[in-house]
């Protein structure tokens, strides 16, 4: 039994430094100068943070940095308030066809969001909604995976509490604020994590949907220095890339406990 | 105070019909006790008062008007769940108060019937707690303050002790009772325990398979069961009950054991029914001979079992007996005590006492 935790211990440490290897040598790279980089140490003879001045003086970092926040928390409030409004819809309320409309709610999850890209952008192009943060929030919005995990969540309350609140004349608002959305808390965090590191993280719809800087994202400006002259200068780029990681780090320690909850809450159900 | 008043009462779920036609009045301030065993429609019809559950026929009337489409908040009770439905977060004060801001009463108010109604519970010390800090009594205690915080005249309990222990069952059941007189509720209350429902109710309505079976007091029910499904739900143990023929020396059960119910009536097969402490040792006058299955001395009586009939009958005999399996006693029952019941399982109505008495005296 020992000797088989031995072996796990051993196969974990190795996955971790495998993992970690790009991070912290990312890190070690952007304490580096330009020409120490192209040596190919692994770790830098005089560290220096100048890259990170640099990242924030050649580039409008602190424009990417904050577009990217107001995004991602855009989205993640809208994710969160539609997929709990609608989670509760599926469990308490009864109407016509539910289960049918709840079956295309996961059906949409089976479409691959590339697919649908050409038909958003147009309709985010006809709104005049290109270099916007509404561009580029609101058309992830609906999120049928948080409604699924929500609703999950909400079918563990006794039906009993719904109905109590019935009887005593609460309304349904006042109970899915009061009650539902006070002892789902954990699924909740989850949800906001989730969907604040997508956004966050997202490449592909902010490069289609911007092109000016003042409403580019961080992701989007990482690849601009590429195609810019800075784009050789690596130890900047890589103080750029520890400057995103890090904000999606903070968020990752401070929600683990929940998220770890929230992920495995489904699995023994 | 209000009275409920059930029409014609159904309900289906698609083709099924799981209450079929039930008609009774609920007097105001009545304890009325709806029990039957687990799917006979009882609680269906307590959600169906409720307004939990919709009407598929006939008319619900709450102190006279028409609460088919009532919402439930708009028909004036309170309603006590089987698991409580406490909700987990909120401590015992919150989980009392919330819902009362509906009825349009201030903070002060609302604190000072809240503490009212854990004073009368003996929740005062608990008021800051939640309810996972608190024991099952505990709990059930916090859903009745919840259910008389509100003031309303009816109140409804769903299997509201099924979930504690019998100790602590026989405690809530004086306690829900007192309170109910105290406070002149209107109660309906649902329980699969007959034992609740014969020693809390003013009167018990007896359901099966969605139809009533006999509304009366408990008594009633005990002494002159309407049907055979009455006789063997009511009581603990239940009536004792043996398929009969007519004779002309009386009714012969399968075994050849003769017994002369005091009842008039020409049909040719029966059903036999004696309550087993009505069963007594003979003295004089021996009603049949029992070979003894089973003895359970208890104490303060003495459960035998015999075999009548191809039935298990059991008799309670007071006090405590010092008998043996395999023993044969000779038992006594008062004529006057068995019950018939035609084949349809209906009640056969015994001659009028007096009428009797007299044939004796002329004898």
């Amino acid at each position: 039994m020992r000797l088989r935790n031995v072996g796990v211990y051993v196969l974990l440490v190795l996955s971790a430094v495998v993992m970690l290897f790009p991070i912290a040598y990312a890190f070690s790279i952007s304490l580096m100068d330009g020409k120490e980089v192209l040596q190919g140490h692994l770790l830098p003879r005089e560290p220096s943070f100048e890259n990170y001045v640099a990242a924030f003086e050649r580039i409008p970092m602190m424009t990417y940095l904050l577009n990217s926040l107001i995004v991602a928390l855009l989205v993640m409030i809208g994710q969160v308030v539609l997929s709990s409004l609608a989670a509760f819809a599926f469990v308490f309320i009864d109407f016509k066809g539910k289960g049918l409309i709840f079956m295309l709610f996961l059906a949409t999850m089976m479409v691959p969001w590339e697919a649908t890209m050409v038909p958003n952008f147009l309709t985010i192009q006809s709104l005049g909604w290109l270099n916007s943060v509404w561009g580029l929030s609101v058309p992830f919005f609906a999120l049928a995976f948080g409604t699924f995990l929500l609703r999950q969540q909400f079918k563990t309350i006794p039906y009993e509490m719904y109905e109590a609140s019935q009887i005593a004349g609460i309304s349904r608002f006042r109970f899915f604020w009061n009650v539902v959305l006070p002892v789902s808390k954990t699924p909740l965090v989850t949800l906001s994590v989730y969907s604040f590191l997508t956004t966050w993280n997202m490449y592909l719809w902010p490069l289609l949907v911007t092109n000016t800087e003042q409403a580019r994202t961080v992701q989007i400006g990482i690849k601009q220095m590429q195609s810019n002259e800075v784009a050789s200068d690596w130890g900047v780029v890589m103080a750029a890339v520890i400057l995103i990681i890090i904000p999606t780090l903070v968020l990752l320690f401070a929600g683990q406990k929940h998220l770890q909850e929230g992920l495995t809450q489904g699995a023994i159900k | 105070m209000k009275s409920i008043q059930l029409q014609q009462l159904t309900k289906s779920f698609g083709e099924t019909e799981v209450i079929r036609g039930i008609d009774v009045t609920i007097e105001a301030g009545e304890f009325f006790a709806l029990v039957g065993p687990s799917g006979c429609g009882k609680s269906t019809m307590l959600r169906m008062i409720a307004g939990l559950e919709s009407i598929t026929s006939g008319t619900l009337r709450i102190d006279g008007v028409a609460a088919n489409g009532m919402k439930p908040s708009e028909r004036h009770l309170s309603m006590v769940f089987q698991n409580y439905a406490l909700y987990p977060h909120m401590t015992v004060e919150k989980n009392i108060t919330f819902g009362l801001h509906t009825k349009g009463l201030t903070k002060l108010e609302q604190r000072e019937r809240c503490l009212q109604a854990a004073e009368t519970l003996g929740l005062t010390d608990y008021l800051k707690r939640k309810p996972r800090e608190l024991s099952g009594g505990q709990r059930q205690r916090v859903a009745l303050a919840r259910a008389i915080v509100t003031e309303a005249p009816i109140c409804l309990m769903d299997e509201p002790l099924s979930n504690l222990d019998a100790k602590l069952r026989a405690k809530m059941r004086s306690e829900i009772r007192q309170l109910q007189r105290k406070l002149g509720l209107t109660m309906i209350y649902v329980t699969h325990d007959q034992v609740e429902a014969m020693t809390m109710a003013d009167r018990i309505m007896l359901l099966n398979e969605g139809e009533v079976q006999q509304v009366g007091k408990p008594l009633d029910l005990y002494n002159k069961p309407a049907n055979t499904f009455v006789a063997s739900f009511i009581g603990s143990p239940p009536m004792n009950l043996v398929e009969v023929t007519r004779q002309e020396k009386g009714w012969m059960a399968s075994d050849g054991r003769i017994f002369h119910p005091n009842a008039l009536t020409e049909v040719p097969q029966a059903t036999l029914g004696v309550r087993p402490e009505q069963i007594k040792p003979a003295d004089e006058d021996v009603t049949f001979y029992a070979e003894l299955k089973n003895i359970e001395v208890l104490g303060t009586e003495t459960i035998l079992a015999f075999d009548v009939g191809g039935n298990e009958w059991l008799a309670k005999w007071p006090g405590q007996w010092p008998l043996t399996v395999g023993e044969k006693v000779a038992c006594y029952v008062d004529p006057k005590q068995m019950s018939l019941f035609d084949t349809n399982g209906h009640r056969i109505e015994p001659r009028q006492p007096k009428l009797f008495e007299a044939l004796e005296v002329f004898q």
